[in-house]
């Protein structure tokens, strides 16, 4: 009773609650330091977000991720607020294109209470999903993970004495903001050819646009650390494939050295469309 | 196209006992909550101020009271002392006055004693009975008693005639005891200022 008198006086009890997943970051915590978390298969990487939504600092190493929390904690501790932190899981999703899913109204509320009744067959047991429909065609990019590793992950950093505050795909968020930042006009009259690679904390999603339909896809978490050349063999498929004219749209959550040059090297003739910024994974999250 | 990607597709276990943010418009009760803290501190403030204020305003009336109160009763004793002070000057004129008719009297049976003689006691009081009568009484120390019958001539030249006269030795002194009736009674009676005149005449 006097924690609800205290937030009504304070005027806390006005703001949503940090773990309100319907609320946006910064009004869920603001004038607070909080904390990105990138979690890899083999790899972990924290980033301090200020209260204006700007990367105070951040470090990313290789190892063994139970001990590289060891040396983390400390550090994301200190500087999030009350131990909440946004988690961006890039290893053991899977990025897919779909067709013909229910675009009920309401479906994508119930994908997540009930994901059998818009996947149907596609349905797969103990997962969780999330979707984005194309809204020119029958397709759809479809987001899923295991719920156990969910919630094993969620389990692991309440062990650690830290709170989850969001839990996304870092790779799938960027992709989703690429396609935003690039189809922007509503209807067919000018459709969008373009090849978009997001690329998160060694994990790549790439999505090959044409004339507004989603026609392939390859998405692959972990896929590198710092060499890029895993990257680029992932992408230099698409370079036979790609119809001329056609933009690449480059969006990474943080800046990689010489990516867009080795990309235009692999796709002579096609333009890099870099939408890449710094702490731009933090800012969507921040924003979001 | 247009694709809307403001939202991030959470995977977080959402708690089922989350509550919504309260609506804006509930933020009117703090405020107004603060609003009336204000109020309160201002009229407060306001209120003790004028407190303090009329307190002092108390004060110095109950000083000024008190002061008057003091000046009002050295007034009051001053006056008493005035109204005595009138009292016993009116008395004293009063006396003056009453006694003014008899100073002739006086004189003349002062002015009658010879040498040798001198006034042990003369005493002239008015019966209050018969107010038109004096009471003489004269006490001498004389070789003789014809000293009382020259001042008895005397006063009869005054206009005055006595009756029931006594006279008595006491302790080797002549005692004369007797009324005097004024013999115009119905006359004129001489004011003050004519019994002055007298006074002086030698």
């Amino acid at each position: 009773m006097l924690k609800h008198i205290k937030g009504l006086l304070n005027f806390t009890i006005f703001r949503p609650e940090p773990d309100d997943p319907e609320a946006a970051w910064k009004y869920r915590f603001p004038g607070k330091t909080t904390v990105l978390l990138n979690i890899g298969r083999s790899s972990l990487a924290f980033s301090v977000i200020d209260a204006k939504g700007k990367i105070k600092f951040s470090d990313r190493r290789r190892g063994e991720v139970r001990d590289l929390f060891v040396d983390f904690l400390p550090v994301v501790k200190e500087n999030s607020s009350e131990g909440w932190c946004a988690v961006s899981l890039d290893t053991r999703y899977v990025i897919s294109i779909e067709t013909n899913l229910s675009r009920k109204k309401g479906s994508e509320l119930a994908l997540k209470k009930d994901p059998r009744s818009v996947l149907h067959g596609r349905y797969e047991r103990g997962k969780l999903y999330a979707i984005t429909h194309n809204p020119e065609t029958n397709s759809s990019l479809l987001l899923s993970y295991d719920s156990e590793f969910i919630n094993k992950t969620e389990f692991t950093l309440k062990e650690k004495g830290l709170k989850v505050g969001r839990l996304l795909c870092g790779t799938y968020a960027l992709l989703r903001h690429a396609l935003s930042e690039v189809n922007t006009k509503k209807g067919t009259d000018e459709p969008v050819t373009a090849l978009f690679v997001a690329v998160c904390s060694g994990s790549v999603c790439a999505l090959l646009q044409e004339k507004d339909n989603w026609v392939e896809i390859r998405s692959r978490p972990d896929v590198f650390f710092d060499d890029l050349q895993p990257l680029l063999d992932l992408l230099s498929p698409f370079a036979d494939r790609l119809p001329a004219d056609c933009p690449v749209v480059l969006v990474c959550d943080e800046p990689l050295r010489d990516l867009p040059e080795k990309l235009a090297a692999i796709y002579p003739g096609h333009d890099i469309r870099d939408l890449t910024e710094a702490g731009l994974l933090a800012r969507l999250v921040y924003e979001s | 196209m247009l694709i809307n990607a403001r939202n991030i597709d959470d995977f977080k276990t959402e708690r089922k006992d989350l509550l919504p943010a309260l609506p804006v418009t509930y933020r009117l009760v703090p405020i107004l909550f603060y609003l009336s803290l204000a109020f309160l501190a201002v009229v407060g403030s306001t209120a003790m101020w004028h407190a303090r204020v009329a307190l002092q305003r108390y004060q110095n009336v109950v000083q000024a009271t008190s002061a008057l109160q003091g000046k009002i009763d050295a007034t009051k004793a001053a006056r008493s002392e005035l109204e005595k002070a009138i009292r016993e000057a009116t008395d004293l004129e009063n006396w003056v006055l009453g006694s003014m008719p008899l100073q002739p009297l006086i004189v003349e049976i002062v002015r009658s004693m010879d040498e040798g003689t001198t006034i042990v006691d003369l005493g002239i009081e008015r019966d209050p009975e018969t107010p038109s009568q004096l009471r003489l009484s004269l006490t001498l120390n004389s070789d003789s008693d014809k000293q009382i019958e020259e001042t008895m001539q005397k006063v009869r030249l005054l206009d005055y005639r006595e009756f029931s006269p006594t006279q008595s030795m006491v302790n080797g002194n002549y005692e004369y005891r007797a009324s005097l009736l004024w013999r115009k009674p119905s006359g004129p009676m001489p004011s003050p200022q004519d019994r002055a005149k007298e006074i002086v005449q030698p």
